[in-house]
């Protein structure tokens, strides 16, 4: 969907080479993320994607067209984009500031109104606000806003340059979930450079990592790269603890049904939900703790690490006995090879 | 002190010459609007030129009202189109640098964004740019119309000046109620101005609170 192939880039009177000799394909329909120390070249990386920026050598592709074979403004239309500061127009209502791009383009003011009002509740925003005007909405809010304008037009690809940045970290986490359960919905092609390496592992289907000077490290799903880190570059910039942040992006479902042996019986009913832990001896009998078959392997192993005896019953969605998990069978999976978590 | 037969009996000469001064304040004040306009669109076609604009309106603006109408007399004499050139140079200059300042402090992000989804550069600039400086537009105006009413009363001098001819009048004579009735009534017309301009501004820019 979006190819760069040899790209270089040095700012005007920079010393320093923004981007060098890059070469990256992001696939049509992934939300890719491009993470790195800030400097590192990212956002440039991403401004040359709609000729904010512009390449010194090497082709950029979007849909297999070169941008530079484009009209500007045609390209930029074409394209979503959203800022970190949600930059709305100041002097225009939420509703003209969705509008923006189906204005330029033409559309129909019914069709504009019809589309603007679909926007603002796919942001989860009332349509009470649609007649407010930026300065009196939070700062949560005009994200939503300017996510919507990045949409109005229905475009296929979609560029994000640190848009939860600046949102307190309640908002942002909130933000972030909504985006990938939108994402779910619309499958466009999302370009997003953050700084944070959890947020790229929480939302990316991919990440891409940078180094200074806009050079690319490692571009590989999130698994695989807290899995085995290019360089200790990426290692250090994963952070502390990358096994527990493996943990959270794998799923009890991802595991094989597994059975452990306790000493304990388990009591289920007729459709197999279970119901109690059981003893033949007169040893109390622990309290029964269950994680979903949705939960996060980090929720699961904080649920063991609680109950005394070091086991939790694992259910499916209907709630129905499938397996127990204790921490050997978390070790099992992390030192197994990699799991593909996400399918491409 | 005041004599006020003397104002029932010129009321009509006062009414004219009343006229005279809006007309006058009016015709520089739109002179100057268009002239701004035209080198503003100036700058959007060689925005180098803006910081170089808002220097020499700055210069320009310390040159006496009483000089720059002398200086122009040579040329047009004693006559309206003086009047009108000397008041329409003061209101290019603070309606211009007004304009451009407002221009110049219009956020950087908001812009960017705007190029970022297509605008064109004449999209941006009315769409976008301009809207957001037409609050500082509007105050260079109302600041423009306050001055150039007390700018008017000069223009006497050169046989023009609405009520300023009424200074000379009472000057003339030692007589105080014609000065008094023109200061007076300068007074209130600048504060119409003021809240004319201040209106357009409530009406206009809606989204600043």
């Amino acid at each position: 969907m979006i190819r760069f192939e040899a790209v270089n880039k040095t700012h005007k009177g920079s010393p320093r080479t923004a981007v060098s000799d890059l070469t990256l394909h992001v696939r049509e329909g992934e939300i890719c993320v491009f993470v790195g120390p800030s400097g590192c070249g990212k956002t440039t990386i991403l401004r040359m994607i709609n000729r904010l920026d512009i390449q010194d050598s090497g082709g950029i592709f979007v849909n297999g067209v070169a941008t530079d074979q484009l009209d500007v403004v045609t390209l930029r239309r074409g394209i979503g984009f959203m800022m970190q500061s949600a930059a709305l127009f100041p002097h225009q209502t939420v509703a003209e500031n969705i509008g923006a791009v189906p204005r330029l383009l033409g559309w129909s003011k019914q069709k504009i109104r019809q589309r603007v009002s679909e926007l603002i509740s796919l942001v989860g925003l009332q349509p009470e606000f649609l007649q407010r005007y930026p300065n009196q909405l939070s700062g949560g809010q005009q994200s939503r806003v300017a996510l919507a304008r990045a949409l109005a037009s229905d475009p296929p690809v979609v560029l994000m340059d640190e848009p939860f940045a600046a949102l307190d970290p309640v908002i942002r986490e909130r933000l972030q979930d909504e985006l990938v359960a939108l994402q779910r919905r619309l499958h466009k092609t999302i370009i997003l450079v953050t700084h944070d390496m959890e947020e790229a592992i929480k939302i990316g289907d991919r990440i891409a990592i940078f180094e200074g000077e806009g050079k690319l490290v490692q571009f590989d799903t999130p698994h695989n790269v807290l899995a085995h880190p290019a360089s200790a570059f990426v290692r250090d910039f994963i952070g502390k603890d990358p096994l527990l942040k493996r943990l959270s992006l794998m799923k009890v479902a991802d595991l094989p049904v597994d059975e452990v042996s306790c000493e304990f019986k388990l009591l289920l009913d007729d459709k197999s939900n279970p119901l109690k832990w059981v003893s033949e001896s007169d040893v109390p009998v622990p309290q029964l703790t269950t994680v979903s078959s949705n939960d996060s392997l980090h929720h699961a192993l904080v649920k063991i690490l609680t109950v005394p005896i070091g086991v939790v019953v694992r259910v499916d969605e209907a709630g129905a006995y499938d397996g127990c998990l204790s921490i050997a069978s978390l070790h099992s999976a992390l030192n197994k090879p990699v799991l593909e978590v996400h399918h491409d | 002190m005041i004599d006020w037969s003397w104002i029932v009996e010129n009321w009509q000469q006062i009414g004219q010459l009343l006229v005279d001064h809006i007309q006058l304040v009016t015709l520089g004040l739109c002179t100057g609007m268009l002239l701004a306009g035209a080198m503003v669109l100036l700058t959007l076609w060689q925005p180098g030129l803006a910081r170089p604009m808002i220097y020499v309106c700055g210069i320009l603006f310390t040159i006496p009202s009483l000089a720059l109408f002398i200086l122009i007399m040579p040329f047009t004499g004693l006559s309206k189109t003086t009047a009108v050139i000397g008041l329409s140079l003061y209101s290019l200059l603070i309606v211009l640098q007004n304009t451009l300042a407002g221009l110049a402090s219009n956020p950087a992000d908001v812009l960017e964004e705007a190029r970022a989804l297509g605008y064109t550069r004449m999209q941006r600039f009315l769409g976008v740019e301009l809207p957001l400086a037409l609050p500082a537009l509007l105050a260079g105006l109302r600041t423009t119309s306050v001055t150039l009413v007390g700018l008017v009363t000069v223009t006497a001098l050169i046989g023009q000046g609405g009520l300023g001819q009424l200074f000379i009048t009472g000057l003339a004579q030692s007589f105080t109620t014609p000065v008094a009735v023109s200061l007076v009534l300068t007074v209130i017309l600048a504060l119409c101005f003021d809240l004319l301009f201040y209106s357009i501004n409530q009406w206009l820019v809606p989204w600043v609170r």
